[in-house]
């Protein structure tokens, strides 16, 4: 049977988690009666209901409730098996971010893989990418903290001189045993 | 009317019959009246014997108690007399032995008397001697007392000035330390929070002066390092 064409619809774990839903719902209705089963269709979302009455008619189970039960618990299964891309980013992923980055995993990582994205402002910029148990932070907040850290020296030997003079003045104001006298009344 | 001959032998033998029974009867009743009489008789004389012997007790009684309570009478009477005899000799012979010891005790008061009048003139005569003595005694202690005590003071004053100066001058260097770490630790914390203070503007600036396309630009960016660095 063919899946692909709902398959290549599903481009993040929220998609995915969605059409699992309604599969469980479609599967409810099914042997009900046949206006409950199309009641049901027309109850998903459109997109989905429009691929799934294609996806019936090219596999030819239009009309066998039983093939269209098996098609359905078929198409929850390949959902579960697609892996998860998990990235973090600074900012809110609109539609046309989320078509550019499943287009950049189908170019360069292949199908059968869909976006689970976060958003977490304190990265700044660049993403947090995990993927298949690896962890990758190529967020600008990390790359930040390591140029502080490598180059720190440098940047304090700009901004922290004049403290340091004032500072060594105050400090080495009347340091002597006749004044610590007074000072403890001793 | 005539009766038969039968009827008539054996009506008077039933008559003679009953004319024997009623004189055995008869004869019988006035010996039981007899022996009755006799038995009265004889009762009577025992209660008037009973009668004797009680009074006879009873004046027997009368008689032992009479006699009991003179000799009772008799016996108290002696007693009193005797006890009326004892304490008067107790008290002659108790006022005897006061009068007596009153002028034994008399003599030993005036020989004690005298010897304490005798044992205070000595000591009278020995204090005066010893407490002159005394005041010599603690007139020539003090002074000896008095110079040592000054020259202790005076070394005391010389060793508390040395110890003082030596606290002061060790207490001053630790001061002195204690102030070059407080100073070195200020510095670090001053710079510290500079350091802090720039990392944080430069977040902010660098992260807030991007726009949309450079954010996706620097996650595909990422994407591509990522891929390059084998995580993906």
């Amino acid at each position: 049977m063919i899946y692909s064409d709902i398959l290549s619809n599903i481009k993040t774990s929220e998609n995915s988690r969605e059409l699992l839903s309604e599969i469980d719902l479609l599967l409810e209705g099914l042997f009900k009666t046949q206006d409950g089963f199309e009641a049901k269709l027309n109850s998903i979302s459109a997109i989905n209901s429009e691929k799934l009455r294609i996806a019936f008619i090219k596999n030819n189970i239009s009309s066998n409730k039983e093939m269209i039960k098996e098609y359905l618990n078929l198409l929850k299964v390949e959902l579960q098996k697609l892996k998860t891309l998990k990235l973090s980013l600074a900012f809110d992923a609109s539609e046309h971010t989320i078509d550019n980055l499943f287009v950049w995993v189908i170019q360069n990582l292949g199908s059968g893989i869909i976006l689970d994205i976060k958003k977490d402002k304190t990265i700044l910029a660049g993403a947090i990418i995990e993927y298949e148990g690896k962890y990758e932070d190529l967020s600008l907040r990390k790359r930040l903290e390591e140029v502080f850290v490598t180059k720190r020296d440098q940047i304090l030997n700009i901004h922290v001189t004049q403290n340091r003079h004032s500072g060594e003045k105050f400090c080495n104001a009347e340091r002597t045993p006749e004044s610590f006298r007074l000072i403890f009344n001793i | 009317m005539t009766l038969e001959p039968i009827v008539f032998f054996d009506l008077v033998i039933a008559t003679v019959v009953l004319a024997a029974t009623l004189g055995v009867l008869v004869v019988s009743y006035v010996k039981t009246l007899e022996k009755f009489k006799i038995l009265q008789e004889t009762r009577l004389t025992w209660q008037k014997k009973e009668s004797d012997i009680e009074s006879e007790a009873h004046k027997k009684a009368v008689l032992i108690l009479q006699e009991a309570r003179s000799k009772a009478t008799k016996i108290i009477s002696e007693a009193s007399a005797s006890q009326d005899l004892l304490k008067k000799t107790f008290e002659e012979q108790l006022k005897a032995a006061s009068l007596d010891q009153a002028k034994k005790l008399e003599t030993i008061s005036e020989d004690f008397l005298k010897a304490y009048q005798t044992t205070l003139a000595d000591l009278k005569g020995n204090n005066i001697k010893t407490v002159s003595n005394i005041s010599k005694d603690i007139e020539d202690s003090t002074k000896s007392e008095l110079e040592d005590f000054k020259e202790i003071l005076r070394k005391e004053t010389f060793a508390s000035q040395k110890i003082v100066e030596g606290k002061i001058e060790e207490d001053y260097k630790i001061v002195e330390k204690e102030l070059e770490t407080y100073k070195a630790e200020r510095l670090k914390k001053i710079e510290e929070e500079i350091y802090n203070i720039i990392q944080n503007v430069s977040k902010e600036v660098l992260g807030k002066t991007l726009s949309l396309q450079e954010h996706e630009q620097l996650v595909i960016d990422a994407l591509e390092k990522a891929k390059k660095e084998g995580a993906l």
